[in-house]
């Protein structure tokens, strides 16, 4: 046998398949590196489902251990499983994340209101719900948040969405082509963007090539809120969130590499602080499922050139549905799908 | 006491690995920053072409670069956070381990404070530049405001 311990908890031991976790977690990877946000679905649905720690927080249920907060071995690991999606997917060292951006006046107020907005709904989230969810209902809420993240991806390939993007693509095409002709010709002058710049705490405004705009900070302060609070209660982070959220306010891209960095950084620091504060240790095992992560990260962009990406979408569209039924069912319901 | 000497000494290793993992890279997956590096150019030309398009009120320009830079910037952002993350803690483990085991009657659940000692010292240090960059925005601002 080559099986390692995972915890060990009130006289048991759980152990799981370090080959299985680690190609799973390749998988993982790979995921994350091609789609996107899907991967920490995946993630969750590993620690639960492919390494049985759903089931044995279903076992252990009820069973009376003393370790921090919990009193409950079935809950104390239904936290396990969702500190375990976050360290797998979301532990960011990476702060040159926003090594690039132009405008970065306008960026700060809207990315501080985010941030402390993901960190009150972190904390409400691993406090107000820590050692208290079952892992059925867990479950539950887990398969609702992958439905959402399934009609997302089957939205993406509706010729209602391709037809808005290739307009506005042709447009930008012509517009390149211009300005081109333009920097041949020696007619492009230098430009200041963003004049006239005015803070207060609730907004900023600022005028833009001649038109007045005025950006209110609680907006992305209660969307931070909602993010912080829904990824610390999954713990698959904030990404599924925070792509969609950008194409439907129309923020401009710019101030995505600031809030995307603190979505991870803010929303993670937070609720691993509260995670461990309450007594959560991680399981050692993590180490191999970094290793998957390393590598099917750097594979991933080398093989997407093989896979369109509309059959990506559409493959993990079908996926997220039957993995988001199935816990939906099985966490509100009680009825189990295959397998 | 030891708990302020560990943290301190964690934090020393997560700086020094932090420069290894930078050399490292470079070192060994050179093909791999250069790619970054280029699909950044593209988000920059893309930014800047969208200003320029702002500016000549192009509207439906300003949303087409916008959303080339959407497509392009989110695989960057998750390919970025996984692969440098998993590669960064996978470089500090060694230390995690040892600590949790060496310290194991001094700390408790060392691995896991290592772990969020690191996070915590990137989540700082992002947490500085912001505050820095919003107080030279407002000073410039108000500089501005003046004439």
């Amino acid at each position: 046998m080559i099986d390692v311990t995972w915890i060990e908890i009130a006289g048991h031991t759980i152990k799981i398949n370090p080959i299985i976790y680690l190609l799973w977690c390749i998988w993982v990877g790979w995921i994350f590196s091609t789609v996107g946000a899907f991967g920490g679905i995946m993630a969750g649905f590993g620690h639960i489902t492919v390494l049985g720690l759903g089931d044995w927080a279903s076992k252990l249920k009820g069973v009376k251990i003393s370790k921090g907060f919990y009193t409950d071995a079935g809950k104390y690991i239904t936290d396990n499983i969702r500190m375990s999606n976050t360290a797998i997917t979301w532990l960011n060292a990476l702060s040159s994340t926003i090594n690039w951006y132009t405008q970065k006046r306008l960026v700060w107020p809207a990315a501080i209101a985010m941030g402390l907005g993901m960190v009150f709904g972190a904390q409400a989230a691993v406090w107000g719900t820590g050692g208290k969810l079952s892992v059925a209902l867990y479950k539950g809420i887990f398969g609702i948040v992958i439905l959402v993240v399934a009609f997302y991806m089957f939205y993406q390939v509706t010729p209602r969405a391709k037809a808005s993007k290739s307009k506005a693509r042709e447009a930008a095409q012509r517009f390149r082509e211009r300005v081109e002709q333009l920097r041949k010709e020696g007619r492009l002058h230098e430009l200041e963007g963003i004049t006239n710049v005015k803070y207060s705490l609730s907004k900023v405004e600022f005028d833009f090539f001649g038109e007045h705009f005025v950006a209110k900070n609680y907006v992305p302060f209660v969307y931070g809120l909602l993010i912080g609070f829904v990824s610390a209660l999954v713990g698959i982070g904030g990404g599924f969130a925070i792509v969609p959220f950008y194409v439907a306010i129309g923020w401009p891209m710019y101030i995505a590499p600031a809030v995307s960095a603190l979505t991870v950084f803010l929303n993670q620091c937070s609720a691993l602080a509260g995670w461990l504060a309450r007594g959560v240790e991680f399981a050692f095992p993590i180490v191999i499922g970094w290793v998957g992560i390393l590598i099917g990260s750097y594979i991933g962009p080398r093989t997407q050139k093989y896979l369109p990406m509309d059959a990506l979408f559409v493959l993990f569209g079908i996926l997220a549905l039957y993995v988001g039924l199935r816990y939906t069912l099985a966490g509100f319901f009680g009825i189990h799908l295959p397998p | 006491m030891i708990s302020i000497i560990f943290f301190a000494v964690t934090l020393g290793v997560i700086v020094l690995t932090e420069r290894l993992e930078g050399f490292l890279l470079r070192k060994l997956f050179r093909g791999y920053s250069e790619e970054i590096e280029k699909i950044e150019g593209e988000i920059e030309e893309y930014n800047f072409y969208s200003i320029l398009a702002v500016a000549a009120g192009d509207y439906e320009a300003y949303k087409g670069f916008q959303q080339m830079i959407s497509d392009i910037y989110w695989p960057l952002f998750f390919r970025k956070v996984m692969f440098n993350t998993s590669f960064f803690f996978l470089l500090l483990t060694p230390y995690a381990v040892l600590s949790h085991y060496l310290l194991n009657d001094l700390i408790h659940n060392a691995f896991s404070w290592v772990i969020f000692t690191a996070v915590l010292y990137f989540t700082i240090r992002l947490g500085y530049s912001l505050i820095r960059e919003s107080y030279n925005a407002w000073k410039a601002a108000k500089l501005r405001a003046k004439f």
